[in-house]
């Protein structure tokens, strides 16, 4: 049974090469809040654990929060996020240019996708969506074509405050905010109660 | 419904069938949503990985892409689960060779090195038979030893290393 020092059982490699893969806070703390949110039809939670789960939930809220402020730069991690999901460009779920057809296909969604007025000055073609998540909230990702045949993003989500830290409100006259990552501009501002966030390369 | 450490081995059976760590997330919320929405009273891992893997194979033929790929059943009559117990490995090379695993060899590594199922177990969760699941096994190994001993990282615990 003797081996190699730096040598370990094929299994124990493999269970290494799995467990170093792990949520991390922000998705652990979104899916628990997914599980809390939604009334659960099984007849053996007491309201005693109900308590438990809340009271557990809202510390892991807190913390959560506290972590975000004392890191700062909220929006700088929404740009890296969305700005990793639009240079991957995995496949689109739905594909069509009709904003309606698009919003009725994400049936999983707490809202709906909606025509932005600010993204859609300049005329860009919508090609389709898909899911995704920004800081581990699930949200759209819609597809456009710009007039220059180039692909944009733009990211929809619920806008949550605690979440997305405070960012400009279209509705109260704030210009978006406009970050650069990776090569490319990301602008996020609010839009009727959604976080927008658009990711294309700087003109 | 699910504690952190579910939600972590979850997303691990998540990983074994997407090979990347968004679409693991995005696998694992849908199932979780689907559910959730579906009021399930069955909340046992193996019916969420079941959900899971069934929310991967629409997926996968959404996009024309074939999930697991059917495999003939020649089978050594020495191969076992244990085949692959004997090997060794730098965890480094394990890296390195990872990719050649299909969406099939992953699954069936996943449930055995990290959920610690025989074959039969892997065959009743995966909806097939022991033997197939051998002839992944063996599939595996030989992937292993011919990658891996070609550059002389892996080797037999109870053979001469080569």
């Amino acid at each position: 049974m003797k081996h190699s020092p730096d040598k370990k059982p094929f299994k124990q490699a493999v269970n290494h090469h799995f467990t170093q893969n792990s949520l991390d806070d922000n998705q652990l703390r979104a899916l628990s809040a997914m599980q809390e949110s939604t009334p659960n039809t099984s007849p053996k939670r007491s309201k005693i654990s109900y308590g438990i789960y809340a009271t557990a939930l809202s510390i892991v809220i807190t913390v959560g929060i506290f972590l975000n402020i004392s890191t700062g730069k909220i929006p700088e991690q929404i740009a890296s996020e969305v700005v990793k999901n639009h240079l991957y460009m995995k496949p689109l779920d739905i594909n069509s240019s009709d904003i309606k057809e698009v919003s009725a296909y994400f049936t999983m969604l707490d809202f709906l996708p909606l025509h932005s007025s600010e993204y859609n000055r300049n005329n860009p073609l919508l090609l389709g969506g898909r899911y995704c998540s920004i800081k581990g909230v699930t949200a759209a990702q819609l597809r456009y074509k710009n007039t220059e045949g180039i692909q944009e993003t733009l990211y929809q989500v619920p806008y949550d405050a605690d979440v997305f830290s405070d960012l400009p409100k279209l509705g109260e006259g704030e210009p978006p905010l406009i970050l650069y990552e990776r090569g490319l501009e990301v602008t996020m501002w609010v839009e009727k109660g959604l976080l927008m966030v658009a990711s294309r390369p700087p003109k | 419904m699910f504690s952190q450490e579910q939600l972590q081995q979850l997303y691990r059976y998540g990983f074994s069938l997407c090979a990347n760590q968004d679409d693991a997330y995005d696998l694992l919320q849908g199932s979780l949503e689907r559910l959730l929405k579906h009021g399930c009273d069955d909340n046992s891992l193996s019916y969420c990985r079941a959900t899971m893997r069934n929310l991967y194979i629409d997926q996968c033929r959404r996009q024309s892409i074939v999930p697991f790929h059917s495999l003939d059943n020649e089978l050594p009559a020495d191969i076992n689960e244990h085949s692959l117990e004997e090997l060794v490995i730098q965890q480094k090379t394990l890296e390195e060779i990872w990719p050649l695993f299909d969406t099939t060899d992953r699954e069936i590594l996943f449930l055995w090195a990290v959920l610690g199922h025989t074959a039969q177990e892997i065959a009743d969760e995966t909806g097939t038979v022991r033997g197939t699941v051998l002839s992944r096994i063996h599939r595996i190994r030989q992937k292993v030893t011919k990658y891996g001993q070609a550059i002389g990282l892996v080797e037999n615990m109870e053979g001469s290393g080569s």
